[in-house]
């Protein structure tokens, strides 16, 4: 097999393609991570990218990185309808800067899913509430409530300590 | 945009999403990800044999039991990082029952073993459920199975060193990864997750064919939806259970189905069909009318791989069917399956959905206490836009809440219900449109500072609507009217008294409302 092809079922995926994954691809585990957890990141743009792939080619997409980033949310929804985002990792090496609190760590993972993907493309990618909307697929009113819920739950549990 | 971003919460979430995000792996490149799906088709990226290596090896030195069963080494996770006694996680419910184990093990098979066990010695909660099955084979050998049902919450369970290959199989609709050995007389395994109850089962058996386990595990995949713990707090569960339905006779739909105080079923189901909260509707900007078995329905996207449809039926039980696995077309034909499942096992039960809520031209969320006399909002060909000023019955949370509900009624009896607002302070939402015979009937709800609606028609003009305030009660008014059906684009925009344009809903900088008309009927 050549280097920059792959098969999907039995279908060859471009270099077009590959391009586009590459370029988007750490900002897409980064987000799947903040919305389900690091462990689980990997697979959730796995199975999307792979489910995408069986259909069509993402240059096909007229806005590639918009449908990438709702797709992970669409499936994120689905992994995580049950489960909260795992922190269980093994072997994690300590982080050069202080660890959240677990109770604020807790509060925010534990956030619904598009307030804590509205809360990290804004507040952890820096991204504008348009950039977000359009990433998520909302409008911008609706993104900048959940940053207000989602600010809102966390005041709550930091007042408390 | 004017968002503080030095505040003690931000800072928080910034603190938190760079703990997770440094705890994330490298994100691997396409040609990686799409040559570990090749052999195991398109499910099998999250049990790729690499990572499950990596995280078995990551893992071993927490290892707590250990199931030896037909030279199978079964190794389940101990917790691993989990602090003890963490809340691992438990397996609630009975054990599964099968219908008729003997149908595939033999007559002379029985079960040798029901037991759960704590993965962790340390654990108060058992998180395994384990079964087995003997029977004797040829030359008197005892042939042996074993049921293995864990929470999926995290991977709990894992093969090791056996299995010389694992693959995606299809089988009986259901898909598994299915573990064989290089020797035909080796053990062989199957596992699965139930994504209903995200539960994960894996069985594995030695002498028993390739066949005859996957008919196995196929029967214990159906019968794990009665243990299923999925079941919405105050639904009754109506069906629960595979459905072929589509694309394919092959194809068994996971459908359950729930009725509510509301009226509502939904229709919960794995690669098939799955039901969900309407505000999950989100891209309805983009819909377009259906006709779902003679009821007027919309189709959406809900976000970028799913499309959604939302109806009614004649029994004012609203459905809504997503998938993400279904082209729109075959959402629609999906759609119109569901009902035909779903009257069978009424008549089954003995069920009266006809006797639900909805049926009095009431608003029908059974919660709610009407405040004012409905009004009429508009009337067309047939149909009627009704709005009621309400309020919430003591015992619920927001009890005293006043709202406004919509429903729309054709020939004097209520047809689509809309749902109820309890939105202070003004707000806009506009439905998706519904189909009549003579186009699309747009329905919205404003806030009372809005006193023109004009709505641009991409091809003929704009049309100026009057919000219909519902009571003195109420914040909010309602607009509808019937849109000529031509697949155009419908913009939408309003103005206050002074023939200002205005933003109706005061969290939007700009409020941009696009809705696409193309009913199929």
């Amino acid at each position: 097999m050549q280097p920059g092809t792959g098969l999907v079922c039995g279908k060859s995926v471009s270099n077009s393609d590959s391009e586009i994954f590459r370029k988007h691809k750490d900002d897409l585990v980064r987000y799947a991570a903040a919305l389900v957890g690091p462990d689980a990141a990997d697979d959730v743009v796995s199975a999307v990218v792979l489910r995408l792939l069986e259909r069509r080619s993402l240059s096909d997409l007229e806005d590639a990185r918009a449908y990438l980033f709702r797709a992970v949310l669409n499936q994120a929804r689905n992994v995580g309808s049950r489960r909260r985002p795992s922190f269980a990792v093994v072997d994690a090496a300590q982080p050069p800067w202080p660890e959240p609190q677990p109770e604020v760590l807790s509060a925010v993972m534990n956030l619904p899913l598009r307030q804590r993907a509205a809360t990290f493309l804004v507040y952890w990618a820096d991204l504008s509430v348009a950039e977000t909307s359009r990433l998520m697929g909302a409008r911008p009113g609706t993104i900048k409530r959940y940053l207000y819920l989602a600010r809102r739950s966390l005041k709550e549990v930091l007042d408390g300590h | 945009m004017d968002i503080d971003r030095n505040s003690r919460e931000i800072a928080a979430f910034r603190q938190t999403y760079q703990t997770v995000v440094d705890r994330t792996p490298v994100a691997r490149d396409l040609e990686e990800l799409t040559l570990t799906s090749v052999s195991g088709g398109p499910n099998s990226a999250r049990v790729r044999p690499a990572r499950r290596n990596a995280v078995f090896a990551a893992v071993a030195g927490a290892l707590a039991t250990l199931v030896v069963l037909g030279g199978v080494t079964l190794m389940f996770r101990s917790g691993g990082a989990s602090p003890p006694g963490a809340d691992l996680p438990s397996v609630s419910g009975p054990f599964i029952v099968l219908d008729d184990p003997a149908s595939v093990l033999g007559p002379d098979a029985r079960i040798t073993s029901k037991e759960s066990m704590a993965i962790d010695p340390g654990a108060s909660n058992p998180v395994i459920r384990m079964q087995s099955w003997t029977r004797t084979g040829e030359n008197g050998i005892t042939e042996a199975i074993a049921l293995l049902e864990g929470d999926a919450a995290d991977e709990l369970i894992y093969k090791f060193g056996t299995f010389s290959e694992i693959r995606n199989v299809e089988y009986g609709g259901f898909s598994f990864d299915l573990g064989e050995t290089a020797s035909p007389a080796g053990p062989i395994g199957v596992e699965w997750t139930d994504d209903v109850s995200h539960r994960r089962y894996f069985m594995v058996g030695q002498g028993f064919t390739r066949d005859e386990l996957l008919d196995f595990a196929a029967i214990t995949a159906r019968r794990s939806w009665d243990a299923s713990d999925a079941i919405p707090d105050g639904l009754n569960p109506i069906y629960e259970g595979p459905q072929t339905l589509f694309p394919s006779p092959e194809t068994i739909a996971r459908v359950l189905v729930y009725q509510g105080e509301a009226g509502t079923v939904e229709i919960v189901s794995y690669e098939g069909f799955a039901i969900t909260e309407p505000d999950m509707f989100l891209q309805w900007g983009e819909a377009r009318g259906v006709d779902i078995n003679d009821r007027p329905g919309v189709l959406a996207m809900v976000d970028a791989l799913t499309w959604g449809v939302i109806w009614t039926d004649g029994d004012d039980v609203t459905y809504f069917v997503t998938s993400a696995a279904l082209t729109p077309d075959e959402v629609v034909e999906a759609a119109r399956r569901v009902r035909s499942v779903t009257a069978t096992r009424w008549e089954a039960i003995g069920a009266q959905p006809s006797e639900g809520p909805g049926t009095e031209n009431q608003p029908t969320a059974a919660s709610f206490l009407p405040v004012s006399e409905p009004v009429t909002v508009a009337s067309g060909n047939g149909w009627s836009v009704f709005g009621q000023v309400v309020e919430k019955k003591a015992g619920n949370p927001t009890a005293g809440n006043r709202g406004d509900c919509a429903w729309l009624e054709r020939a004097g009896r209520s047809m689509i219900d809309f749902g109820c607002g309890f939105i202070p302070g003004g707000d806009v939402e506009f439905w998706p449109p519904f189909a009549t015979t003579d186009g699309v009937v747009l329905i919205g709800e404003v806030s009372i500072e809005t006193v023109t609606v004009r709505i641009d028609l991409e091809n003929q003009g704009p049309i100026e609507l009057s919000p219909v305030r519902l009571g003195a009660e109420s914040s909010l008014a309602l607009v509808a009217v019937e849109l000529p059906a031509s697949g155009e684009t419908a913009t939408i925009t309003f103005y206050d008294s002074t023939g200002r344009q205005i933003d109706a809903d005061p969290h939007n900088e700009r409020l941009d409302l696009r809705i696409i008309l193309e009913p199929e009927m």
